[in-house]
Parts: structure tokens; sequence; C-alpha cells
């Protein structure tokens, strides 16, 4: 019982690392209708502006770097969309899904040679940093200590620091998406491009819009992961196929279902492997086979294509 | 002024038995020109040459996007490897376990997938192919002991030249398995090129440009589709058979997304939906990235920053209205630009700037740019561009087909009505 609970909380844990990619890949794909590739390699560089400002140039405030590294990656996403992607008709797939895919090798190939494919030591925790409760997860990070708490369960801090975090950054969304102005230009398009031009949205500035706002969530997320997968250009390799399996798992175009996809990929992944394959619980991130994402995704298309919460597309002639 | 003639004629049969002969004329001198090294690398660009064709004609001509060929090449591989050293087959034995092997797994693959519009089958075939290596070292059903797992199996048994065969030398293989690759690749592209020019080929052709028509047209979509991915399947596992037979060492290090990209490369830069495209593609994948990796050796951090910094002053530079503006802007932007790549560089103290490395991320980046620079610049590849060209020295005007002998009446017909309804 013991180890099935520390299972699904493995799972919970982990489930959050692939919800931080999944879920601006669902924005970009609300807005723009492409599957972002490169969304992984972008939350990557973010996190390297971070470790910039805070360890190797600037020794910054961790919460100042965090958010410039959140705006420049904005910046960056933005730029990305208005150099490369605006000029494309979105509904001709394969110019978008080849650029993002150029991206993609470019960002990965561009922090590899700066930072070199190693594991960075002393990266900073965001969380450590934070006013009030930061010396709370600091005092407990108990995971490599492999300290177990009463029930004889090991639960990281930083973990539930994450999963708050995550929750924080969906009521975030959530506002943003529909309280603001911008946030309903954002729905209208995601809803129906031409609709909104028709009715004077600027549907550029939108598609900028939503670019920015992803790849600074992204960012965000891979900063807050960091210290838990190791900062270096691949860390986010794996983490792509994982939390692709969960915007699929939760619909692609459902912000809330991409966070619910990536805890049940976690889940599935942490239940399923642990109990068939037994792998090392330390290693079923970075090592583990990535099976269960892939048969995840082929169930998801075989048997409910648009996911748990997407939207049924019904094409008329 | 160009040279016409009329698709059929004397001429374009002789123009097409000329192009042909000196295309098998030039395979079989260049592997006795080449260093045996280079030939092996050849070998590799052909069978990189059959993946990309299998690639094209699933993502180019029917226009599906299946991402995940380097996973079939792999699964091409290791059932040779493991057929050849567990079981005692012999090479040619493994070619069409190779290719059923790839092709049942495409089915697999393929069905749920294509159920659906849009790039659902583009998520599950990168997220197939990111997964793959990992796949091999899986513990169920002995698989890592069948693939080698993480260290790569070395198939023991090589493909070296018989003995009565005195033109190859038997310690340099490669001129020997290059004649047996060429034969397997031209074998392939011959069945693609005609598979293209037929019946199905066309109902493939159709379903991408227009899907509802061609279901209109009695094209059963689903069929074509899913046969399609399968056999193009198929073929990555014929390229993974000759992968095998050139290098005698399968690892799934080889057969990473990475290489699934390099496949996107060569489709683009050969030509996306060209016949000829992918062996072009092919050799300017396998070669440059040799010659990226021998020869380009500057930091690539500052070529990117430069390259993003001149970007960026064209671009404000075109915003602005007169030349002087233009200038004035461009120089500013070059200046500023700079300058900031300076001070980060100095600040961030980083290895890049000066510890030049030519092998590893730095030709993975000229490979992005160069992807992306097709895709803007030239999207129908050096083939699509070449014939274009080639349009000004000889061009080939294709003949209707000759009309049915009823045809000749109704157009009478048309006539005399068009008369009455003069008079």
């Amino acid at each position: 019982m013991t180890l099935f609970l520390q299972r699904i909380i493995d799972g919970l844990q982990n489930g959050a690392i692939y919800s931080t990619v999944a879920i601006p890949m669902v924005l970009i794909f609300k807005a723009t209708t492409l599957i972002n590739f490169a969304q992984g390699e972008l939350a990557m560089i973010g996190a390297f502006f971070a470790f910039v400002f805070a360890v190797q140039a600037f020794s910054m405030n961790v919460i100042l770097a965090t958010i410039l590294a959140m705006i420049l990656a904005a910046a960056l996403g933005m730029a990305i969309e208005r150099t490369m992607l605006r000029s494309f008709d979105p509904t001709d797939h394969l110019p978008v899904v080849l650029i993002t895919l150029g991206v993609f090798y470019i960002v990965n190939a561009f922090a590899g040679d700066i930072w070199n494919y190693q594991a960075q030591g002393d990266v900073p925790n965001l969380l450590y940093e934070l006013p009030f409760i930061g010396s709370w997860f600091e005092g407990r990070s108990s995971f490599l200590t492999s300290e177990t708490n009463r029930l004889g369960l090991r639960i990281q801090h930083d973990s539930v620091g994450l999963i708050g975090a995550l929750l924080i950054m969906l009521t975030a969304l959530h506002f943003i998406l529909n309280r603001t102005k911008m946030g309903l230009a954002f729905r209208g398009v995601s809803s129906n491009t031409e609709s909104s031009r028709l009715v004077g949205i600027r549907v550029g500035r939108i598609l900028s819009f939503g670019w920015g706002l992803a790849c600074a969530f992204g960012a965000l997320g891979a900063i807050l992961v960091a210290p838990r997968i190791t900062l270096q250009p691949n860390m986010m390799l794996t983490v792509l196929v994982y939390s692709l399996a969960a915007a699929a798992f939760g619909g692609l175009d459902s912000v809330g279902g991409a966070a619910l996809g990536g805890f049940a990929v976690g889940l599935l992944n942490s239940v399923v492997l642990g109990y068939v394959a037994d792998v090392d619980r330390l290693s079923s991130l970075t090592a583990a086979p990535l099976l269960m994402p892939v048969i995840l995704l082929l169930v998801v298309l075989w048997f409910k294509p648009q996911g748990l919460f997407g939207t049924k597309t019904v094409e008329r002639v | 002024m160009p040279y016409t003639f009329n698709k059929g004629s004397a001429e374009h049969r002789m123009y097409r038995l000329v192009g042909y002969g000196l295309l098998i004329v030039l395979m079989l001198i260049i592997p006795f020109i080449l260093p045996e090294f280079q030939v092996t690398r050849l070998n590799r660009a052909m069978a990189m040459a059959v993946a990309i064709l299998g690639l094209n004609l699933v993502l180019g001509f029917s226009g599906l996007f299946a991402l995940c060929q380097s996973a079939f090449i792999a699964l091409g591989a290791f059932t040779c490897g493991s057929l050849i050293m567990d079981h005692g087959w012999d090479y040619w034995m493994t070619i069409p376990a190779g290719m059923l092997m790839a092709f049942l797994i495409g089915l697999l693959l393929g069905i749920p997938a294509l159920k659906i519009k849009g790039l659902y089958l583009a998520m599950s075939t990168v997220a197939f192919a990111a997964a793959f290596p990992s796949l091999t070292k899986l513990e169920f059903f002995g698989i890592p002991e069948r693939t080698g797992g993480a260290n790569g199996r070395d198939i023991t048994e090589k493909l070296n030249p018989p003995d009565w065969m005195p033109i190859f030398d038997a310690t340099e293989p490669g001129r020997y398995r290059y004649f047996l690759l060429a034969a397997l690749a031209l074998f392939a592209f011959w069945a693609v090129g005609n598979l293209i020019n037929s019946r199905p080929g066309r109902a493939v052709i159709s379903i991408r440009d227009n899907e509802i028509g061609a279901a209109v047209s009695g094209v059963e979509l689903r069929r074509f589709k899913v046969l399609n991915f399968g056999l193009s399947a198929a073929i990555g596992g014929l390229a993974g058979v000759m992968w095998a037979m050139n290098s005698g060492f399968v690892a799934e290090q080889d057969y990473t997304f990475v290489l699934m990209v390099d496949l996107l490369v060569g489709l683009v830069v050969g030509g996306v939906a060209t016949v000829s495209g992918a062996a072009i593609g092919a050799i300017v994948v396998v070669f440059g990235r040799w010659l990226v990796q021998t020869y380009f050796n500057y930091s690539m951090s500052a070529v990117i920053w430069l390259i993003a910094v001149v970007a960026l002053a064209v671009y404000l530079a075109r915003q602005q209205t007169t030349n002087q503006k233009k200038i004035i802007t461009a120089a500013a932007t070059l200046v500023v630009g700079w300058g900031v790549g300076l001070a980060l560089f100095a600040a961030v103290d980083m290895p890049g700037l000066y510890q030049l490395n030519g092998d590893g991320p730095l030709s993975q980046a000229v490979f992005g740019i160069v992807l992306i620079g097709f895709v803007f610049f030239a999207p129908q590849g050096i083939v699509g561009s070449w014939r274009k060209l080639w349009t000004n020295v000889v061009q080939i005007t294709p003949v209707p087909p000759a009309l049915p002998d009823g045809a000749e009446i109704l157009v009478k017909d048309m006539d005399a009505i068009h008369n009455s309804i003069q008079g």
C-alpha cells in the first residue's frame, strides 16, 4: 500500500513537470492551430536566461532573474512568430512544422554550444527564494536524503511547490484569458480567425501575444523544474514526448485539459511502469522507456481523438 | 531559345536514354574515384536516400505528417541484425523481413492516427520517433538482447566480397557493398517512380490536393492513406537493412530524432514531392554534415548573433522611408547589436566564443538554418529549382492523348449546331 501511494505521489510529481510544457503548447495551438515542437527547447533556453542572470553573469536576485528571463523568452517567442511563422498560411502544415523543427534544432545547438551538453551545477531553486515560504521548502527538500515521513512516504516539497506554482499559473492564465480584453480577443481569434479580423481585432498582435504568453509561462515552468531534472540543453527532450501525450490526452485546445493530461501521463507512467517493468524511481524521468506516452497517444487517437476536454471539430463540405 | 521537342517523340526517348546512361556511368565510376571511407559515406547516403524516398511518398506525395521514418529505419536495421545474429539468416533474406516488420508497425501506428485530420499524426509520430531509441532498451520479450540495448550490437558476419570477384579488395568491402546497395536503391527508386505515375499513385496525390474531391471521385481515403503510410514505412525498413548492410553494426544512438530531422532536411533540400530529390537531398545531408564538421570552425554563438543582428538591421531599415534614414538605422542597429553581443559574451564568459567546436552542435545548427532557409526561399528544393532553370535549355511539350473515335463525331455535331445557330 505504501508503495502504491508512493507511486501515485511520484506520478503526480512527474506529471507536474509534463504539464509545464504541455500548457504552453496548448496555448500556442489555440492561437495558431500549429503544434510547436520547439516548445520544450524554448522553455529550456528561458531557464538558461534565468541561470545567466542569477548565477553566471550578474548575480541577480532569483525572482528578478526569473521575471527578466520570462520577458526575454516572451520576446524570443514573439520574434520567432513574427519573423518566421507569420508569413505562412497556418492551414498549410508542412512549412510551419518544418520551421518549428528547425527552431528546435537551432535553439538546442545554440544552448549546447554556449553551455555545453553537461548538467550545470548550483542551479538556484526559485522556490527557496520566495518570501515567507521559501525557507519551508529549503528546510524540507528531502528527496536526495531519502528522508521519509510518518507514513513511510517520500514527498518532495519542491514538487508540492511546483504543483502549487502550476495552480497559480493556471489561475493566472484563466484570469488573463477570461477577464482581460486581450484574453477576449485571444479567445475570439482562437475560435474564428476570419470573423475576429472582421470585427476589428488585430489578429497579428494576438498571435504575438499568444506566443509571448506561452513562452513566458514555458520559461517559468522550466525554471521551476530545472533544479529537479538538471539544467542542460537536452533537459526537455524526453519531457517533450510526455507533454505531447499530455496535450493530446487533455485535448489540444484545452489549457486545463493539458494540465490534467500531464498528471494523467505522470500517474500512468509511474504506476503502470512501476509494476510492470520495475523502473528505478530516481531514473524514471530521464532514462525510463518512453513507452507509456506513445501507447497513451495511440489509445487517445483511437478512442477519443479530440482528447478529454477538447472541442470536437466538425467539417462541412 | 530552349530546345523543344514533344513528349514521347524519338528525340525525347533519346534524351532520356542519354540522361539515364550518364547516370549509370557516373554511378559505375564514382566508387573507383573516391577513397574507401568516402564510399562508405556514400553507401550511407544511399540508405538515407531510400529512407527519404519513403518519407517523400507519405509526406510529399500524400501530404500526411509521418515524422517517424527514423524509427522505421531502426526497425529494419534491428530486424536485420537480430535475424542474422540470432537465427543465422543471410543478409538478403532479411530484406523482406525488415520491410514487413516496418510495414506492420507502420500500420499499427497509422490506422488510428489517419482517422483524423490535422496534426495528430505528426504528434504521435514525433513521439514515436523520439521514444523509439529508448524502446529498444525495454526489458520485455528479450528486446535488449536482440537489439544490443544501449551498447549497440555488432553483426559479426559482415558483408564481404566473395573470393571469385577479384575486382574488389577483401580488406576494403565498401566498394562491393556500394554496388549491392546501389542495385537496391535503384530498384526502390524505379518502383516508387512507377508507383507515382500509376493509378494508385495518382489516387494518393489527389488525396493530398483535395481530399473531398478525391473521395467524390471514388478514391477510398482510408485504404489509400493507410497503405501508403505502410508502404513508406516498408521502404524505411529497406533503408534500415541497407544501413545495417553498410555498417555491420546497429545501435540505438544512430536512430534518434536527430536522424529524423536530418531526413526532413534532406527531403526539403532535395525537393518535396520529387523522386530524384530524395537522392540529391541524402547526398547533401550526409556529405554536408561531414563538410561542416571538417571545415567549418567558427564560433557558432558569434555567427548566430551576427545573423540575428543583420536580420534585425534589415528589418528595421526596410521600415524607414528615405534612403538616408535606412542607412542610419541599419548602421546604428549593427553597431548597437554587435556591441551588446560583445558585452554579453564578455560578461557571461561563454566557452563557445573561444573554444571552436565544429563537430557537435554547430553542424546541427547549420542544418536547422538550412532547413528554415529552404522553407523560406526555395520551398521547391534543389530539384524543383533546377527543373525551373532547365526549362531555359530543354523544353518537353506534353502531347494530349489521342481522342477516341467517337469524339470526332461529337465535335462535328457541335459544329453543325454552331452553324445552325449562327444561320
